[in-house]
């Protein structure tokens, strides 16, 4: 079968580079998480373990500057401006989930980052539904036919917002809860034309390019959510939002980025949060063996 | 009656080519205000809203002297061609009444839009209804005086050759 989601995303590839993925992927590319272009290094794969350089010939594929100035002008249909408000946070994101970081020399305007003079980097984050995955979950989420807040931990690239949107699925399709999506950067749900190219299921209202701060409190309002979700919480503004929603009476659904409870608490932004009790429960992922992902759901003790 | 149907002929097919020269003035001042207005429907389009490319191209294809060059650019960026190159290939071939600084001016676009922030694309959208808008002034005299120059150039030339050959 073919892997669609690799295919939308060496579309965005010039057509030499494209044609030698292609060829070098051999039906591998299914646990293919990240594709990098480094201008002059090479491109090389992640697949949950070590990059693993492309080689052509058995020589590395060096990607020239041209090349990663083809793939934004490729990704974003000749509209820069279109993903401007994005890039300024350092990535956007494609038909499909699939997200594209960008590293380079920024040109700063105002203090802020306008655009790249010069592209180093290109990160192409393959988004891929995986439906089941959180089956071990399943029988967990709901405690007396509540579901108390939770919020999913792991370092990045482990999974958490795959994991979101599969549980972010059983909540509404399994449990038949209403969940209010805050899907700021577009990754969970990947709204195309208002349909979502992810299953978030059919209980779930999106709100997708909107900060999430303000998304939370927009769905608070309108959507009348029995659970909110939102990926990556990272500002005070999302923490005191999250602490609104939750006093009145709506579940949240998070993901931060720490490997423990521990670091978590270390950090001021999320102590504040675990303090107020807004979450009753963490989700932990690790790896396993076979680079397969764990999840551990324990309660939050103070 | 033939020699006189000839002297018509030939009187008509010269006075033609100097009305037909006067109105390339005309079409060419016509294009550059379309221009203009394209221009400026772009900064909307493009950087007051930051609507993609392609919108701001199908737009064109509903303009009357601007369609050629919105299809020929949309059809290449869909055959995967980068824009700069679409456009500058839409240009060329779309047979606009334009001369060559007000094609390269339009061409110079190429560099800029879908490709640049919005703020730059902005700087370059103006500018470049500024050096048209330089043009269109130019083009106005040159309709005017050239335009009838044209005109009467074409008319005597018919009666001198009329004149000369009978």
């Amino acid at each position: 079968m073919e892997d669609q989601a690799f295919l939308n995303c060496v579309q965005i590839l010039p057509r030499p580079l494209r044609t030698a993925l292609m060829g070098w992927q051999e039906g591998r590319s299914e646990c293919w998480e990240e594709i990098r272009l480094r201008v002059e290094r090479g491109i090389s794969v992640h697949a949950g373990g070590p990059e693993q350089p492309i080689l052509l010939g058995g020589k590395p594929l060096l990607p020239t500057q041209q090349d990663l100035y083809a793939v934004i002008e490729l990704a974003t249909q000749s509209s820069y401006q279109s993903a401007e408000h994005s890039l300024r946070t350092g990535y956007f994101t494609l038909r499909g989930g699939h997200r594209i970081g960008v590293t380079g020399t920024a040109s700063l305007r105002e203090g802020q980052l306008s655009a790249f003079q010069a592209l180093s980097s290109l990160n192409i984050r393959i988004a891929r539904s995986h439906p089941g995955i959180a089956g071990s979950l399943e029988q967990k989420l709901l405690e007396r036919g509540r579901f108390p807040g939770t919020l999913i931990v792991s370092p990045p690239g482990a999974g958490k917002t795959t994991l979101l949107r599969e549980l972010v699925r059983l909540l509404s399709d399994g449990c038949g809860l209403r969940v209010g999506l805050a899907d700021e950067r577009g990754e969970v749900a990947a709204l195309w034309h208002g349909v979502p190219q992810l299953s978030v299921g059919a209980s779930t209202d999106v709100l997708d390019g909107c900060p999430k701060a303000e998304g939370m409190l927009l769905l608070l309002r309108s959507m009348n959510p029995q659970i909110l979700a939102a990926d990556e919480i990272t500002a005070p503004a999302d923490v005191e939002a999250i602490t609104i929603c939750a006093n009145c009476g709506v579940s949240v659904l998070a993901t931060a980025h720490a490997a423990t409870v521990e670091e978590l608490q270390r950090r001021p932004l999320y102590r504040s949060l675990l303090e107020q009790r807004v979450f009753r429960r963490i989700i932990r992922i690790s790896r396993g063996e076979r680079g397969g992902r764990i999840y551990a759901m324990e309660p939050l003790s103070w | 009656v033939v020699r006189q149907l000839g002297a018509l002929a030939v009187f008509s097919s010269l006075s033609w080519c100097g009305f037909a020269r006067a109105r390339w003035y005309r079409r060419r001042l016509a294009c550059l205000a379309q221009w203009q207005q394209a221009l400026l429907e772009g900064e909307r389009m493009l950087c007051d809203l930051g609507q993609p490319t392609l919108d701001y191209l199908i737009w064109m294809q509903t303009q009357p002297q601007l369609a050629s060059v919105g299809r020929a650019c949309l059809s290449s960026i869909r055959q995967e061609q980068p824009f700069g190159t679409a456009w500058r290939s839409a240009l060329g071939q779309a047979g606009l009444p334009l001369g060559r600084d007000e094609l390269q001016t339009l061409a110079e676009l190429g560099n800029a839009l879908g490709r640049l922030d919005s703020a730059q694309q902005r700087v370059a959208l103006q500018s470049a209804r500024l050096r048209l808008s330089r043009y269109q002034v130019a083009a106005e005299e040159d309709r005017q005086r050239l335009g009838r120059m044209w005109s009467a150039l074409g008319v005597c030339a018919g009666v001198l050759v009329v004149v000369l050959l009978y």
